[in-house]
């Protein structure tokens, strides 16, 4: 028999988030209600369910002020859908995968790079900058990856292990910004690649190298991590 | 002189039948009340460049992703270029009965539909539905073919609400899950049946593969649907020891008639849980939170629960008050009988 699982009661993102973690604050009772309430004027695409949503923030230590607020409405069908929106002063926008929103964003908050979250912000802007309909997946272990379907071999397991490595900052330059080296994964092809973001948070790919790993073309399920997890 | 009245010329042909329907791009279904491709909201081709360039200027900036101004009942989402991806595939979901009717019911639901790349957290395909919203997503990643699939599914799950298989946030969670079971039990059934149609549909262009979709679908979907039943099944046999979802259950775990694919399997997997859920909320209202255990109420559970569970299934009268479910008990014997499957008896029953 499975499992009885309260409705909305997700293990996966559970597993991703841990429930009640000290990086995400979940929203509830009246602030919940006065949320998305919010978040439903400020767009208009999808009718947020008061009942079946879940919402979590987190600030945002580039975006000094601003907040990142993660809705998980379970209204939807086979499972709960994610939907970003950033918060400032009480305004939200939703996140919807362009550069140029991530631009406007630079433009609004004063984006506060440092050494120690610059690759936080690159993380965040690989992630919800989309191509081709999907994110750019930075990789440190193999559980940022998500699963592959069918799943890897334990030879090509040990070849992606071998592959994978923090992300790093190569170059630090006042003027120029940060120049960072990561491994991405995109489709079912792992880059070894190298960012160059200016000090005003524009993200450049200046050099991708793709491995040679052979993986297999993603045909099915594949849960890879969120961003910021 | 010529006689003016139109006489017809012996020489031509008795057309000895009516021409078949059909299908064209912009009018897949009869339009006795049945609404065409272009009532779904994606705008038709346009015959003259006047009215290309306007499609143009429409679609340029405003009629981006996330922009508001683009709630609209019945207009799909996103760029020119995925409507008309949209469009193509709902044509071929068009040239099967059962997809006609679950477009027309969804259609008649107020159902909008388009593509977000946001839904998506990772490399998994992803395709939604919002029942209460009335909305279906879709991935842009996903190829021609799989989108026929997933938008097939979707559209499955909007039916299964308006259908009546379906629960909302008013229910206890168990009983819910159950019930996304079932819901979910029934789309996969609508889902294979729309492939199944596919592969033997007439107006489908000769040099396409009619069998890709069920090629694609037959593999995983009749275990997703009977894995989905089972489970579902199975709670109401450990919670009310019920010889007939034992039965049912038995069905689902009958391989030769799940290989079989006939369209009676497939109307039998659609029409049980219609109606074993024919009034979801009925079912919350017998759930026991401090016991953990269901108190059901669809029809035929009461009589099973009250007598030995050795029924005679050849008596469908005898296992359920519904006719939905004396129907498909009665279409599961003929079957079982046209499959050359000799009726145990009395009719083995499972302890779980």
């Amino acid at each position: 028999m499975a499992g009885l699982l309260a409705e909305g009661f997700d293990l996966a993102d559970v597993a991703a988030y841990g429930y009640r973690s000290d990086r995400w604050n979940f929203v509830e009772g009246e602030a919940l209600t006065g949320i998305v309430s919010k978040l439903n004027k400020e767009q208009n695409r999808y009718v947020i369910s008061g009942t079946n949503s879940r919402v979590v923030w987190r600030t945002l230590l580039f975006y000094p002020g601003a907040t990142l607020v993660r809705v998980t409405d379970f209204s939807w069908r086979p499972h709960g859908v994610p939907l970003y929106f950033v918060g400032l002063r009480g305004q939200y926008r939703r996140l919807d995968g362009s550069r140029r929103f991530l631009q406007f964003l630079n433009d609004k908050i004063p984006l506060k790079l440092s050494a120690q979250v610059a690759i936080e912000y690159l993380r965040f802007y690989c992630f919800f900058v989309r191509a081709e309909g999907r994110p750019f997946i930075l990789a440190e272990k193999p559980e940022d990856l998500g699963l592959f379907d069918p799943p890897l071999k334990p030879d090509q397991q040990a070849a992606v292990e071998a592959a994978l490595r923090p992300i790093a900052i190569v170059k630090e330059d006042p003027a120029t910004g940060f120049e960072m080296s990561a491994i991405v994964r995109f489709s079912h092809t792992l880059f070894d690649c190298t960012f160059q973001i200016s000090p005003q948070g524009h993200v450049r790919m200046t050099s991708d190298r793709e491995l040679p790993l052979n993986l297999p073309p993603v045909s099915g399920f594949s849960a890879a991590k969120v961003w910021a997890a | 002189m010529p006689d003016p009245e139109v006489k017809p010329s012996e020489d031509a042909p008795t057309p000895a039948a009516p021409a078949p329907v059909v299908h064209s791009l912009s009018k897949p279904f009869n339009r006795s009340g049945a609404p065409s491709i272009a009532d779904l909201g994606f705008d038709a081709q346009p015959d003259n460049e006047e009215e290309d360039d306007l499609a143009k200027k429409k679609s340029s900036g405003e009629d981006l992703i996330g922009f508001p101004g683009e709630r609209v009942p019945h207009i799909s989402f996103g760029f020119e270029g995925e409507r008309w991806r949209i469009r193509n595939v709902v044509w071929v979901i068009g040239q099967s009965a059962t997809g006609q009717m679950m477009l027309d019911q969804t259609y008649r639901a107020g159902y909008r539909m388009g593509f977000d790349s946001m839904i998506s957290t990772g490399e998994r395909l992803e395709c939604y539905t919002n029942l209460a919203d009335k909305v279906i997503t879709l991935d842009s990643r996903a190829s021609t073919d799989q989108l026929v699939l997933m938008l097939t599914y979707c559209l499955a799950l909007g039916c299964s609400a308006i259908d009546g298989v379906s629960y909302d946030s008013s229910m206890h969670p168990p009983a819910a899950l159950l019930a996304s079971r079932m819901a979910n039990a029934y789309a996969l059934g609508l889902q294979l049946q729309v492939c199944f149609e596919l592969k033997n549909s007439p107006t489908l262009p000769e040099a396409s593969d009619r069998e890709t979709w069920w090629r694609m679908i037959a593999k995983e979907q009749p275990r997703l649907a009977s894995a989905y039943a089972q489970s579902a099944i199975s709670d109401m046999a450990i919670t009310q020891g019920s010889a007939m979802a034992t039965v049912i259950r038995e069905f689902y775990a009958y391989k030769p008639l799940l290989e079989r694919y006939d369209v009676e399997v497939i109307n039998y997997f659609r029409s049980l849980p219609q109606g074993l859920l024919k009034d979801p909320r009925a079912m919350t209202a017998g759930f026991d939170p401090g016991a953990q255990s269901f108190k059901f109420k669809f029809p035929g559970m009461n009589y099973a629960v009250s007598h030995e569970p050795k029924l005679n299934l050849k008596d469908p009268v005898h296992m359920a008050s519904s006719a939905a479910i004396a129907e498909a008990v009665a279409a599961l014997l003929v079957i079982r009988r046209n499959a050359g499957v000799k009726d145990r008896e009395p009719w083995h029953v499972q302890v779980v």
